[in-house]
């Protein structure tokens, strides 16, 4: 009743507030006049809200409402500087003559590179602003961002220096792994932890669509969904992200892999502000192959696919600090290869409000409905890329067309719904003191549904699996800071405050085969089933405490703690300590600054964080299982009784400069981690029973790099500005311990080694690759180097022209990484006939010679599994982009934008004769180490939009 | 508002998340269904699925060994399939190396491992009652059996993390753990487990060239008994593994084109060595090396994916009677012996004018006999060291026993090579 009584009264305050506005006299008849104008975001022509604009040297002013607009009444008649300014944005002065008529003055805003009052939350135990802030922090606004972006992942791709997302394929629905400073855990998940409005989120990826039926592993598409891709990123307003652990303290267990901080939009006071968009395009898929078979035998399947997606969005607020935005959007988007696609929809619901004086409260609601079909691919013998690729030795024995599409009635359905809701209270009782809780909820439920009809080729009598699947966190996190000023400009915030994670897991699945006949079947319609069950929660209890001292407000200093237990902790492992301690110092403010135009801060930070094991790792287990119809046990895990999370100990120096005004930034970072007590699946003495491995925290990992932004505005013209980036990011990482545990493969030939990369790709080496004639010359277990990338540089480039038309670029180059490609390898040892060996062939047939490469590759019987390994460095053009602001040509609208996106259409490898390096293969794009088997690149995309604002 | 009033505000606010961190470590223990613990396994009312899991896992050892072994011991020939389900191109040349062997040795010391830690924990529960105890029996026959497959598929003899020893180890507990079998089936009355040890303790003692022993044992044994490891089409890693690989679905990865059986079935349609073809299948599913795709003869003693191998037969104690006999210079004897089967199913008998001529007929009818259930490359090797005459297949450069993998070399540290 209350909250109804309270909403009546500010609806009916609004009301007034919308009747009596327009009949105020907003021209005044003292001699004074008014300035109106609108502010938009110059790479993107998007209305800015909230901006201040005023008249410099005297009290006028206003803000910009929803719609970028804004009114200044009571100006001084006569030549008047107006000045905009936002957080984020360069100020921006424009000079009118204001008449008794008025004047006008529209403002661009440029962002600000880097602005030391920029405000960030992610990492810190409340807002901070940058100057404070001991350690790097990247951030993504997606205004500034000029490409239509597919998903969350391409908005991080290329994006920000020690920020790499890779992997995924060509299927529908594929996802992306992303690595923050590389590899943190080679046992543990490398995911870093993802938030949205403060409220924890899944971030490993789905479980793909193959059945948990011994046998059956094989049979999918392959396809790892990532539950990051269901955020619209239509609704994203900006991203930060934290790279480690010298950043990621105050997360505690779990966050050694960083974490990645997800703001959605909020309405902004104001009339509702409408935008529609409507997006069509196609994906189209590159080359992979040699000239000689660019698709390698896929030609016949392959189709461009379409793409079309359509949102609605709608914001604004009351002037009673209510505040609403919500969003539709629906796309659906068909897939190269012949039976993939993805249709999905995102709803959205972002609500602002303040019940009480001191109290204000966000609501944040999502839902997503993602349908997935995807085609059998990947190794997979029922799939269509193996089939292909292996022409007549794939397992019809034959190359036709006709014979390969038999696996086209394969059917592969995922359906995924994932609803989060999130709430923030914010209590303010006095100016210094503030209360934030923060309670989450996200609940991702798949259903994965296998299908293999009656009468299929290689099933005659049918298979059926149907996977539910289902994840529930729950997040509370607390949060209480209490700011004192002292004398002497000295200012001291006190923060503490606890988190609560619980994870849960729950999966189920039916497993039917034989069909009695035709028809669409459900596993009862099976004349013999399975089932399986798995449920797995872990639950994670903290608390942290931080002290954040600032002097003169240029020299500052935090000291944190963070105390954690773990479910998954082993019984005698206690609570866990994490701590942190860094400092900043704006440099520029001194005395003996003499660059006006430039600031300087001067950082650096030490932290820890944790990973923690899995569920059951640290206990003796036994699984029950059957034996034909029989009850049975048999060993599951050693288990081991000492087990706690790997502890990653972090050091970061840096500086970042503004300079020009801030037209131009220098962000530069060193960074140093150190992993003690690393988990290491020890593998145990098979002859002892139990086998395979068991966690240990044994080793010792360390790794260090450097991260350098350049970013600037070199050209700042009426009609013409150029903006640049260029970002490089180094990674030497090295295993120094194993703890006395044997070196132990991570899988695709990647090894943990004691003195080596993490991991390393160790095979066999061809040192006369070239010879002509030769015998190959071979080096057993040769260590080629690292499988993640040791070097990364990103570029971009976008350039205003005539009439706002902007055209802009973004390019990656990754180098240093090794990788395993299987396919041509299981291809090749089948004696299909391979592109990279038909000049063999034909030197053979006329009795040429051939090289000691292609003698060992091409020749069957020569052929090794561990020859694969190749340089993964590439290059490749991450987007394209031209934006065409078409201001109010469409009637009835504020304003409107044609965008043009091309992304991924370009890339050249450097090493790898075929395939795209940034794929993944069967066992998905969260592997620790990726390998490449029979499936298609990520395709090229093309889209065009038409964005509308009224 | 004073300082004084801000701060008891503050530690007021910092009450509550110290009453929230105290509630929530409470709940920080979690517990999560499906695997158990070690612990719950001490109650007898677990004992059956324990002795169970035994026995699942010597179906598994004896189902990867006994398809990899054939492959190697050439009872069948690569039909190209190298990867699931398939023989790799080692092994199609007759290697079996180190990095490809390590599943094949965990199942194998699995099997054992998880059949003597029951005896002891039944020992251990019970007390002085287990050998009254069905389930202490039966996992005394698993022990018997997962011993005698390790002694004959594997190099060497590696008991829970020990030194490296002689394969004869393995021979050793198992006959100790066969006659403890015997002794407590016969006083539990349990006629099928008392023939199975009987039976396992003839072969064990062949091995062990105990031909007085072994002949005892087999002594009593019918020639149409055989105690049977039992595969179930439930789930694919209890199918019959030699049948699902060559099943068509969609794996065609070895045939009997290129054996000895295949000639040899196609003369005298011996139903143990069977054989088929499918015209609109007529190859394999990939291409053999430089053999290119071969003909796809797909075997037919496992006809389903619930067929049973054998662990042992009546049939095979009179080969082991034979083999006594022929040691012992009694030529006629021994094809009596050797022929006794193949004159049950109207077959040819093998001829023999001397000792060689009988030893070949042996070998040959041992091959045939105990085709396809991994017994074979055991056969090579004690002939080899033995150094008997006579004929069979052509093992020049190829294994007769597993090496021990790289899994138990590197994580042993007792393992000296």
């Amino acid at each position: 009743m209350c909250s109804l009584r309270w909403s009546t009264r500010v609806g009916a305050f609004a009301l007034a507030i919308a009747v009596l506005v327009p009949l105020l006299p907003l021209t005044a008849q003292d001699g004074s006049g008014v300035v109106r104008g609108r502010v938009t975001i110059a790479a993107s022509g998007t209305p800015l809200a909230s901006v201040q604009v005023f008249i410099v040297g005297t009290k006028a002013g206003g803000m910009t409402n929803n719609s970028g607009n804004y009114t200044i009444s009571g100006v001084k008649l006569g030549q008047q500087t107006v000045r905009a300014r936002a957080l984020g944005y360069q100020p921006t002065d424009v000079v009118v003559n204001v008449t008794a008529e008025g004047a006008r003055a529209d403002f661009a805003l440029n962002t600000a590179v880097v602005s030391l009052n920029e405000v960030v939350v992610t990492g810190t135990a409340g807002a901070a602003r940058m100057r404070e802030v001991g350690n790097s922090i990247g951030s993504v606004k997606i205004n500034e961002t000029p490409s239509i972006p597919t998903s969350v992942s391409s908005i991080l791709t290329g994006q920000m220096a020690g920020v790499n997302v890779t992997g995924g394929s060509g299927n529908s629905g594929a996802g992306s792994a992303i690595r923050l400073r590389g590899m943190t855990s080679v046992a543990l998940t490398n995911q870093p932890l993802i938030y949205i409005d403060g409220v924890r989120l899944r971030s490993d990826e789905y479980p793909k669509n193959v059945s948990s039926q011994a046998g059956q592993d094989l049979r999918s598409g392959h396809v790892n969904a990532s539950p990051l891709n269901d955020i619209n990123p239509d609704d994203i307003d900006r991203i930060e992200v934290v790279k480690g652990a010298a950043a990621a303290t105050l997360y505690g267990t779990d966050a050694a892999a960083g974490v990645i901080q997800i703001f959605t939009r909020r309405g902004a006071a104001g009339a509702a502000r409408w935008q529609v968009q409507a997006t069509t395009g196609f994906n189209h898929l590159q080359q992979f192959g040699t000239d000689d078979a660019p698709y390698l035998y896929m030609d016949p399947f392959l189709r461009d696919g379409k793409r079309n997606g359509a949102s609605l969005q709608v914001s604004g607020g009351t002037a009673g600090n209510t505040r609403y935005f919500l969003s539709f959007a629906g796309d659906n988007t068909q897939g190269v290869m012949p039976l993939d696609n993805e249709r999905k929809f995102n709803l959205r619901a972002n609500f602002d409000f303040a019940p009480m004086k001191n109290l204000a409260v966000n609501w944040n609601s999502s839902y997503s409905n993602d349908a997935l079909q995807n085609t059998p691919a990947g190794n997979n013998a029922s799939g269509l890329t193996l089939n292909a690729f292996r022409r007549d030795r794939n397992y019809f024995g034959n190359d036709s067309t006709y014979k390969i599409a038999q696996v086209l009635s394969y059917q592969l359905h995922t359906w995924i719904d994932r609803l989060i809701l999130g709430t923030t209270a914010t209590w303010t009782p006095i100016p210094a003191l503030s209360s934030r809780v923060t309670i989450g909820l996200d609940r991702a439920a798949v259903e994965n549904r296998n299908l293999r009809p009656y009468g299929f080729v290689a099933a005659p009598q049918g298979i059926i699996s149907d996977q539910r699947w289902q994840n529930l966190t729950l997040s509370v996190d607390w949060a209480n800071n209490y700011e004192h000023h002292f004398a002497n400009q000295l200012v001291s915030t006190t923060s503490i405050g606890t988190q609560y994670v619980s994870s849960a897991v729950s999966n189920a699945e039916a497993y039917g085969e034989t069909f009695p006949g035709p028809g669409v079947p459900t596993v009862s319609s099976a004349a013999t089933k399975n089932a399986f069950e798995t449920r797995q929660t872990i639950v994670t209890g903290g608390a942290f405490l931080q002290e954040l001292l600032g002097w003169k407000d240029r020299y500052f200093v935090t000291t944190g703690v963070r105390i954690d237990g773990n479910s998954a902790f082993g019984k005698q492992f206690g609570l866990q300590t994490y701590p942190k301690i860094s400092g900043s110092w704006v440099a520029s403010e001194e005395k003996f600054w003499r660059w006006p135009s430039a600031t300087a801060k001067v950082r650096a930070a030490y932290g820890e964080a944790g990973r923690a094991p899995g569920a059951f790792d640290a206990v003796q287990t036994w699984n029950p299982v059957g034996w034909g119809g029989l009850p049975a046990f048999r060993p599951n895990n050693v288990g081991n009784a000492d087990l706690g999370p790997e502890r990653t100990k972090e050091i970061e120096l840096g500086t970042d400069l503004t300079l020009l005004d801030g037209r131009a930034s220098v962000n530069l970072t060193y960074f140093n981690a150190k992993t003690s007590d690393a988990l290491f699946p020890v593998r145990q003495i098979p002859s002892e029973g139990f086998g395979g491995s068991q966690l240990e925290n044994v080793g010792k990992l360390a790794k260090h790099g450097i991260e350098l932004s350049v970013s600037g505005t070199p050209l700042d013209r009426k009609y013409a500005t150029v903006k640049t980036s260029l970002a490089l990011s180094t990674n030497k990482s090295e295993l120094v311990s194993l703890g006395g545990a044997p070196a132990f493969s991570l899988g695709s030939f990647g090894w943990a080694i004691e003195g080596q990369q993490v991991p390393v790709m160790r095979g066999k080496l061809i040192r006369n690759h070239d010879e002509m004639g030769a015998i190959p010359d071979t080096v057993g277990n040769y260590l080629f180097g690292p499988s993640q990338p040791t070097h990364i540089i990103n570029g971009s480039v976008s350039v205003r022209t005539w009439r706002d038309i902007t055209l802009s670029v973004r390019a990656e180059y990754q180098g240093g990484a090794f990788m395993n490609e299987d396919a041509s390898f299981q291809a090749l040892q089948r004696s299909v006939k391979w592109p990279t060996c038909f000049r063999a062939y034909d030197a053979l047939a006329a009795s040429q010679p051939i090289t000691a490469w292609e003698r060992a590759t091409c020749v069957p019987a020569n052929v090794k599994q561990d020859m694969f390994i190749f340089p993964a460095d590439f290059f490749k053009i991450r987007d394209f982009t031209m934006s065409v602001p078409l201001g109010k040509l469409i009637p009835r609208t504020t304003s409107s934008m044609f965008v043009f996106t091309a992304q991924n259409f370009f890339r050249k490898n450097y090493g790898m004769p075929m395939f795209d390096p940034e794929q993944s293969g069967n066992s998905g794009f969260n592997a620790a180490v990726r390998y490449i088997s029979e499936h298609i690149p990520a395709p090229a995309t093309f889209s065009a939009s038409v964005r509308v604002s009224f | 508002m004073t300082i004084t009033t801000s701060l008891r505000s503050c530690l007021r606010a910092c009450m509550w998340p110290a009453t929230v961190l105290l509630l929530s470590a409470c709940s920080l223990e979690v517990t999560n269904p499906g695997p158990v613990n070690a612990t719950f396994l001490d109650d007898k009312a677990a004992f059956p699925a324990l002795v169970n899991g035994a026995g699942r896992d010597l179906a598994e050892a004896l189902n990867w060994l006994s398809y990899t072994g054939a492959a190697v011991a050439r009872e069948l020939h690569p039909a190209g399939s190298t990867g699931s389900f398939g023989i790799t191109p080692s092994q199609q040349g007759g290697k079996l190396v180190d990095d490809e062997t390590g599943t094949h040795w965990q199942l194998a010391q699995r099997a054992r491992w998880t059949s003597e830690s029951a005896i002891t924990r039944i020992k251990t529960v019970l007390g002085s009652t287990y050998a009254t105890n069905a389930q202490y029996l039966q996992a005394l026959v698993w022990v018997g059996y997962s011993n005698r497959v390790l002694a004959e598929n594997f190099c060497d003899g590696v008991i829970d993390g020990s030194a490296k020893q002689d394969y004869s180890v393995y021979l050793t507990r198992a006959e100790a753990a066969f006659s403890e079998a015997i002794t407590v089936a016969t006083s539990q009355n349990n006629t099928t487990l008392l023939n199975a040890a009987k039976a396992g303790r003839a072969s064990v003692r062949l091995l062990k060239k105990d031909l007085a022993g072994a002949v005892s044992d087999a002594a009593g044994l019918a020639n149409t008994y055989a105690y049977k490891m039992p595969y179930n089409a439930i789930d694919a890693d209890q199918y019959n593994r030699i049948y699902w690989a060559t099943a068509n679905t969609p794996y065609r990865a070895h045939t009997v084109w290129g054996t000895y059986y295949e000639a040899y079935y196609t003369a005298s349609k011996d139903p143990r060595v069977a054989w088929g073809s499918d015209p609109k299948n007529p190859v394999g599913d990939a291409a053999v090396g430089n053999l290119g795709k071969v003909p796809w003869y797909f075997e037919m003693k496992f006809a389903a994916k619930d067929s049973p191998i054998n662990l042992t037969t009546g049939w095979e104690m009179r080969l082991i009677e034979a083999e006594a006999k022929l040691v012992g210079g009694d030529v006629t004897g021994a094809m009596t012996l050797v022929n006794g089967h193949r004159v049950a199913l109207n077959l040819a008998p093998w001829t023999a004018t001397n000792a060689t001529e009988a030893w070949t007929a042996l070998k040959r009818e041992r091959g045939i006999e105990l085709w396809l259930e991994a017994r074979r490359l055991a056969d090579f090797r004690r002939w080899a060291a033995a150094g008997t005459p006579g004929a069979t297949d052509d093992m020049t450069g190829r294994a007769v026993c597993f090496v021990t993998p790289r899994e138990e070399k590197e994580s042993n540290p007792n393992f000296k090579p």
